[in-house]
């Protein structure tokens, strides 16, 4: 428990030094400046507009900083020899995988409290707190993706690549099963039977990301409580499938 | 020289502790339980939504404005298939729709698709005032670049004759397409399509009488086409002449 700890404050202490702090600012005040920008030029609704916009933007700037943030500082700690050390001592490897995972909740949770800052400015606050405990639950799942692709690939471009590709996925195939399955105007053959079978099996693998931290519920106090219980639900499950999935491939190594 | 994947050494599967392997298969098992229990996606229908500025979508192009028109047209044609969710033709706001695809029309002008569309998806629902719409939105397309794009008011005249009932208006499209096309630009069918639009609604007199003038002001040089009018402008006559042969009697 002591090195998960040690682990965890390490991470922390490295997200202040890399200026992760700043890059956070930028993002914050960038969607204020064009929140406000775009509030005074439309026509009408402009708070929701306002907050549509602070929405989106807050949750892909959040998302692709912890996934940068994930993927280079792991990659560098495999590059300089850090993780070698750390395996060395009589600890399990599994440790250094759930510190990990602990550093990433809590910055989840803290880069989420920060972008509810700005998009508080154009929220009730029950829409706010479930779009934030929404947000904080899918930077972790980034990061713990981000933390398993990083040992899989080992080099910086493919496993951002792969972040990115999995994370596109698991926010659009919900949508991508109900359309290749429902139009009336795909094609038949092999192909098309590649494509039904293939977008389902992903919907089965892949985390239910539609769900989480939808603008419009910024925008037009959509959804409900019960609809973030299914985040937190879906997030508790993934996140044990990562954490061992990560172990499982942290363990057969061979540094 | 063997080629590898590029991953580092791994260890033997027993490496790894039992009570992660078995974590592992647990969670991914909880994972699969997870997508069968929870609710399927909500339906929610939403209206077609207004056309963003032209400049605003170039925006949003990032420099690829066909990509982008690609995107958009696939998503449209998708619209009224929303998860879940059906939406009759005749429920879609067309004004919107026919903005949407003159956008994509701008942004991508060498693509078809959005005329395609228009013709073979939208103006077939059975709703004259949403045809007419469509059909509209054709020709406006089709005089911004005739050579490129007649084969599409070619259809839409054929719509407008069999599908609208509407003669006059299959006969506009048919003249402008032969006004705003030039000889050896599009097939001798489509220039010539007013005079079968006339023949296919009866009008022979009239079909006879826009041959002879093609034929007689010179503007059609090419030999082929001289001859399928000529031919056309015979079958006319026998035509006329057998109709208007008064029937024998015993």
């Amino acid at each position: 428990m002591g090195m998960i700890r040690t682990i965890a404050r390490d991470g922390l202490r490295e997200a202040g030094q890399n200026r992760l702090l700043w890059l956070v600012a930028v993002l914050l005040l960038g969607t204020f400046l064009l929140a406000e920008f775009v509030g005074a030029v439309a026509l009408t609704e402009h708070r929701s507009v306002q907050a549509a916009l602070a929405g989106t933007l807050l949750r892909l700037g959040a998302v692709f900083l912890m996934a940068l943030f994930v993927v280079t500082t792991l990659l560098r700690e495999q590059q300089d020899r850090t993780l070698d050390l750390v395996l060395a001592l009589s600890q399990p490897r599994s440790h250094y995988v759930l510190g990990k995972l602990a550093t990433y909740f809590l910055l989840a949770v803290a880069l989420a409290a920060a972008c509810a800052l700005p998009a508080g400015l154009y929220a009730p606050p029950d829409a706010l707190a479930r779009w934030a405990v929404s947000l904080a639950c899918e930077l972790w799942l980034v990061a713990a993706f981000g933390l398993l692709l990083a040992f899989t690939f080992r080099q910086p471009v493919a496993a951002l690549a792969g972040l990115g590709a999995v994370y596109l996925l698991s926010r659009s195939t919900a949508a991508l099963v109900l359309i290749v399955q429902g139009s009336p105007f795909r094609h038949t053959g092999w192909g098309h039977a590649i494509v039904d079978y293939g977008v389902t099996a992903l919907a089965w693998i892949l985390p239910s990301l539609h769900r989480f931290t939808d603008a419009s519920w910024l925008a037009h106090h959509a959804g409900d409580w019960a609809g973030v219980g299914l985040v937190l639900g879906q997030t508790a499950v993934y996140a044990v499938l990562l954490a061992a999935a990560a172990a499982f491939d942290l363990y057969r190594r061979e540094f | 020289m063997r080629w590898r994947l590029p991953l580092t050494p791994t260890r033997p599967l027993h490496a790894v502790p039992p009570r992660w392997r078995g974590l592992l298969l647990a969670a991914f098992l909880a994972q699969l339980g997870w997508h069968a229990l929870e609710p399927a996606p909500e339906a929610r229908a939403r209206p077609v939504p207004e056309a963003l500025p032209l400049p605003v979508l170039r925006l949003a192009a990032l420099g690829e404005p066909a990509t982008l028109a690609t995107a958009g047209t696939l998503w449209l044609q998708y619209f009224d298939e929303q998860p879940g969710e059906s939406i009759p033709f005749r429920e879609l706001d067309y004004h919107r729709v026919r903005d949407w695809l003159a956008r994509w029309s701008a942004l991508d002008p060498d693509s078809g698709y959005p005329l395609l569309l228009a013709v073979r998806i939208y103006a077939q629902v059975s709703d004259p005032a949403r045809q007419r719409i469509m059909l509209e939105f054709v020709l406006d397309r089709f005089l911004e670049r005739p050579g490129a794009r007649w084969r599409w008011l070619a259809e839409a005249a054929i719509l407008a004759r069999h599908r609208l009932h509407d003669d006059r208006l299959a006969l506009r499209y048919a003249r402008l397409l032969a006004e705003h096309t030039r000889p050896g630009e599009v097939p001798h069918w489509a220039r010539d399509l007013q005079i079968l639009l006339l023949e296919d609604i009866g009008e022979l007199e009239a079909a006879k009488v826009l041959i002879g003038g093609l034929l007689a002001n010179g503007e059609i040089r090419d030999p082929n086409e001289i001859r399928y009018l000529e031919q056309r402008l015979e079958a006319l006559k026998e035509r006329t002449g057998t109709e208007n042969k008064p029937e024998e009697r015993d």
